[in-house]
């Protein structure tokens, strides 16, 4: 009970930030950007596995990510492995720096002396 | 696609597995039993069923599962109102059909590339030049316009310097027409021949189906008469093409035989005039005594090229051009006489010579302006039509724009419906157009004989279904932006009727259109019926009743001089003697059937203005005009008396006689060209009759004994006048003529009054099919009228209780609705009148005896439609007027 209590809901819209971030790391399969965005944020962030799939399936539509199907290299066994397109990265920097925008406003606003 | 469905499917599938699989092994490696892995690694991920349904969504559709859906909504639709789409499918279907009936024939006759190799190469050569080109005798076509003289027709030389000369040519074929009968040992058939040099068929690129073609010592004169024959002469005189092959046939006493059959689907140059008989052109004078090799000014060859690759039309005219005038300067050398010097000009021959058949391609012109109003008129109606189910189905269309589908997503759903339906009308316009093709053509051209191929081939079906894409677009823009522009919310508020009064708006300015459309064409059908009507009442000269014509040449056989005079006599004295005969005579022209032969004349005291119009002479049996039924008014008629010993004599019509004497002319004297030898002396003066055309104004006309001219008769027309019905006489007019001699072929028989509907072909085709088509756009005018008045009747009920309820009579309030409708018809007919008078002036030529602006028709065609729209706004207006006012207050 407690844990969960620590941990925070995803704001809307920012686990396709999250996706494309972690894939500019290299091509990555579903359950290795889960474990990923878990691991980087110490688990605060409550990730439900299953709202990964919806979003890298939109991703894939919109033709920031490509997907294809690729032996792991640690195991003889076929991913579905995600990479990042140049319009995926492009789609990154604009969202990352609006985010960045959008959370500094956020902070002078709530407080007002930690600004700059 | 459900291929590509199923395997997406099953990737997530996999995916999700792996997903659950690596996860338990992770939990397991932190010390989980298996059981509890798994079960650990379901909760991480969730409900995949809804993460299944999710990323289905994410998926979304594709715009060909989109057009699948939407195909299927609108068949679901269409099934739900059948009546609707009836209407809509079947106003295009006519549209359509029509349309593409009158592009078939076009195309046929005009674009498509003959069945030959590489067709773009073709040219076909024709010259123009001043009035001294030495051509003093031309066959085939040739007009003169502004002194300017141009034709087809090249001498024997020219034709072979054009051979020989290096013109960019790479190869050159001559070719010429000629009437022969041939003669089997069991038929005689007679018929039109090509006479051609050896190497035609290689030039125009194209082999017999069976046998060969000519080889090059065909045109030696020496060389063995052979021919080749089209496919149908084949089946007609051998019943097969393989048993024609090695066969002989007769033709004009000289036996040919036969090396090869043509291809079904070769029709020759002239494909609405086909040749049957192809002969070697070193034969043409046994066949013709014009055809001349020695005379330089005769010129009666054509000639086709084909254009080396690479080379340009311009370098051809311009080699072309050096030989004319080479070949201009002989001739001028020899008759030591200034000439002038012909141009080539070079006609594109790709799609055969029926392309100098412009009169028969301004006559299509007209029909396409036709079907084009009419398929307007019917996109017009379609669009209304959708309108109205616009209206009905605002509800719906408001609901799934507040619960969010797009504007765009909602039009595109309605166009589908608008291409549905034009596709559909399209189709059905398919199958129409294979009718109509087959009566427009038999209408036009009124010619068993054309071999024009009239099947739809891909371009037709190319024409047809991008004229369904453009007419869906026409009608269907319109209202799917109109019923998507409603305020949602308003439009449920107000039960439906948002949008009513602009969608009203719009609907009549429809109907106006429609009104205004169908009045050109009503006005149109009206002028040409007062046209075939004023044509069919035109005084003749002579009674064409009971009357059966056919037609026979000896001369082709061999007759000449004194023999052919015999066979003639012959033939008309058997004739004569058919019971149910009540006389005969014949003459060298059949009467209106546009041949005519014009000569001048020189008479004593008469001084010829300049450009003198020659008059007319037919050269006739005995007693021709009074067995035709045209009045003797002084002298006496043509008779057996008048024959080769006697002097020489003739008739004249009365134009004649007033043009050329004051006084009576009878035992007065006249001569052929322009100097006063060889004197006829007129016996006779005839009422004025029609010879060559019922359009035109009588020409002054002379009429001669066969007898005393046989070199002037050939091909002649008998007339059989019938005690009863002429055409059962057919069987033994033919045996009449075998009796005399067995290979001479009888042809074309008919009745006097058959050929008259031919000569009036144009005209019948036009007034028949005006009125069609101004028919079918008046009832759907009419169907716009009504649809628009029996909804704006519906959604006036309570104003029109309010209107009884305070006293209006239910007369009063039907009016109200007819002088709507009427008011529509005003403002159609303020643009309709000004448009159809315009458009009547651009069919001018085409009209007789009535004026473009004719008053009588434009009121008859204001009647028309004024009555028309009050019909169609009847049933609206009386169901206004019976409305009882308390039930009409309670509507709502």
């Amino acid at each position: 009970m407690t844990t969960m209590e620590k941990r925070l809901e995803l704001l809307q819209g920012t686990l396709d930030m999250l996706i494309l971030r972690t894939l500019l790391f290299g091509a990555a399969h579903g359950h290795a950007i889960a474990k990923h965005i878990q691991v980087t944020t110490d688990d605060v962030l409550q990730l439900e596995h299953g709202s990964l799939y919806p979003a890298l399936h939109r991703l894939e539509r919109r033709g920031w990510v490509v997907a294809k199907w690729q032996t792991a290299k640690d195991r003889n066994r076929q991913f579905k492995y995600y990479r990042l397109t140049p319009a995926g990265r492009k789609q990154l920097a604009a969202e990352g720096s609006r985010w960045k925008q959008l959370a500094r406003a956020i902070t002078r606003v709530m407080w007002p002396a930690e600004g700059e | 696609m459900d291929w590509f469905r199923k395997r997406r499917e099953s990737d997530l599938e996999r995916e999700l597995r792996d997903h659950l699989d690596l996860e338990a092994e992770e939990q397991q490696a932190k010390g989980l039993t298996p059981e509890e892995a798994r079960y650990g690694a379901r909760r991480t991920l969730g409900n995949t069923a809804l993460i299944r349904e999710d990323v289905r969504q994410a998926w979304g559709w594709t715009w060909l599962e989109r057009l699948g859906q939407d195909v299927r909504h609108v068949v679901r639709g269409i099934r739900r109102s059948p009546g609707f789409a009836i209407v809509a499918v079947l106003s295009l279907a006519i549209g359509i059909g029509a349309s593409t009936s009158v592009f078939t024939v076009f195309y046929a006759m005009f674009l498509r590339s003959l069945p030959v190799r590489d067709p773009q190469q073709l040219r076909v050569v024709n010259w123009a030049g001043g009035e001294n080109v030495p051509a003093h005798s031309i066959s085939g076509y040739n007009y003169t316009v502004n002194g300017i003289r141009s034709s087809g027709s090249f001498s024997w030389d020219a034709f072979q310097a054009i051979k020989k000369g290096s013109t960019g040519f790479s190869s050159v074929a001559g070719f010429s027409q000629v009437g022969v009968n041939v003669v089997t040992k069991t038929q005689a058939w007679q018929t039109a021949a090509q006479l051609v040099s050896a190497n035609f068929f290689d030039v125009l690129g194209t082999q017999p189906a069976v046998g060969r073609a000519f080889t090059a010592d065909a045109d030696s004169p020496a060389a063995q008469p052979t021919v080749l024959l089209s496919w149908r002469m084949a089946q007609r005189l051998f019943g097969g093409d393989r048993s024609a092959v090695g066969s002989s046939v007769t033709i004009k006493q000289v036996s040919y035989t036969v090396i090869g059959v043509l291809p079904p689907d070769f029709a020759g140059l002239r494909q609405t005039t086909p040749a049957d008989v192809y002969i070697p052109l070193a034969r043409a004078h046994e066949l013709s005594e014009f055809y001349r090799f020695d005379e330089p000014d005769t010129w009666w060859i054509q000639v086709l090229g084909r254009v080396a690759p690479g080379k340009r039309d311009s370098e051809v005219r311009a080699a072309l051009d050096v030989v004319l005038a080479q070949v201009a300067a002989a001739y001028g050398a020899l008759v030591k006489k200034p000439v002038d010097t012909p141009k080539s000009i070079l006609l594109d021959g790709r799609a055969g010579l029926d392309i100098l058949n412009t009169d028969m391609s301004r006559n299509l012109r007209v029909l396409f302006a036709m079907v084009g109003l009419m398929l307007l008129v019917a996109c017009a109606n379609v669009a209304n039509l959708l309108l109205a189910r616009g209206g009905a189905r605002a509800r719906e269309l408001a609901v799934r724009l507040s619960l969010g589908a797009g504007r765009m997503r909602i039009v595109r759903h309605l166009l589908t419906e608008s291409l549905v339906l034009a596709l559909a009308g399209g189709l059905l316009g398919l199958l129409l157009a294979r009718l109509g093709t087959v009566l427009l053509a038999r209408l036009l051209m009124q010619a068993d004989d054309t071999s024009l191929d009239l099947k739809p081939d891909a371009t037709v079906m190319a024409f047809a279904m991008g004229l369904s894409l453009v007419t869906a677009l026409v009608f269907g823009v319109l209202p799917a932006w109109r019923s998507t522009g409603v305020h949602p919310a308003a439009c449920l508020r107000q039960g439906g009727a948002g949008a009513g009064s602009l969608r009203q708006r719009l609907a009549k300015s429809l109907v106006v259109v429609q009104i205004a459309l169908a009045f050109v064409l009503v006005f149109g059908a009206g002028l040409f019926a007062r046209t075939l009507a004023n044509l069919g009442s035109v005084s003749l000269g002579f009674r064409p009743d009971k009357l059966l014509l056919f037609s026979v040449d000896p001369s082709r056989s061999g007759y000449e001089g004194q023999r052919l005079i015999d066979v003639y006599r012959r033939i008309h004295d058997g004739v004569a003697a058919i019971p149910g005969v009540r006389s005969a005579t014949f003459s060298s022209i059949p009467l209106l059937a546009r041949w005519m032969s014009m000569q001048s004349i020189t008479v004593p005291g008469y001084t010829p203005p300049p450009r003198d119009r020659s008059p007319l002479n037919v050269v006739a049996g005995d007693h021709f005009l009074t067995i035709m039924g045209t009045p003797i008014l002084l002298g006496r008629d043509l008779s057996a008396s008048d024959d080769e010993g006697s002097a020489k004599v003739a008739v004249v019509n009365q134009t004649l006689a007033k043009k050329y004497f004051t006084g009576n002319p009878v035992g007065r004297e006249f001569a052929f060209g322009s100097k006063f030898t060889k004197p006829i002396r007129i016996v006779g003066v005839s009422a004025d009759a029609k010879t060559h055309d019922i359009r035109s104004e009588i020409d002054p006309t002379i009429y001669l004994s066969y007898a005393q001219y046989p070199s002037r008769l050939g091909l002649v027309t008998f007339e059989v006048r019938a005690a009863g019905d002429a055409l059962s006489l057919s069987n033994a007019v033919r045996r009449a003529v075998t009796a005399v001699d067995p290979t001479l072929p009888v042809a074309q028989i008919r009745t006097q009054s058959e050929q008259i509907n031919r000569n009036l072909a144009r005209e019948r085709t036009f007034a028949f099919l005006a009125s069609f088509f101004s028919a079918i756009t008046l009832v759907l005018a009419c169907i716009g009228i009504y649809g628009v008045f029996a909804y704006a009747v519906a959604r006036r009920t309570s104003e029109f209780g309010v209107r009884m309820a305070v006293g209006a009579t239910g007369a009063q309030v039907g009016w109200l609705v007819l002088r709507g409708a009427l008011a529509l018809v005003a403002i159609g007919m303020a643009i309709g009148v000004p448009a159809a008078l315009a458009v009547a002036t651009l069919v001018r030529a085409r009209l007789f005896g009535v004026e473009p602006a004719d008053p009588a028709t434009i009121a008859a065609a204001v009647v028309a439609m004024v009555v028309a729209a009050g019909v169609a706004a009847w049933m609206p207006a009386r169901r206004a007027a019976l409305l009882d006012p308390l039930a009409a207050l309670r509507y709502e």
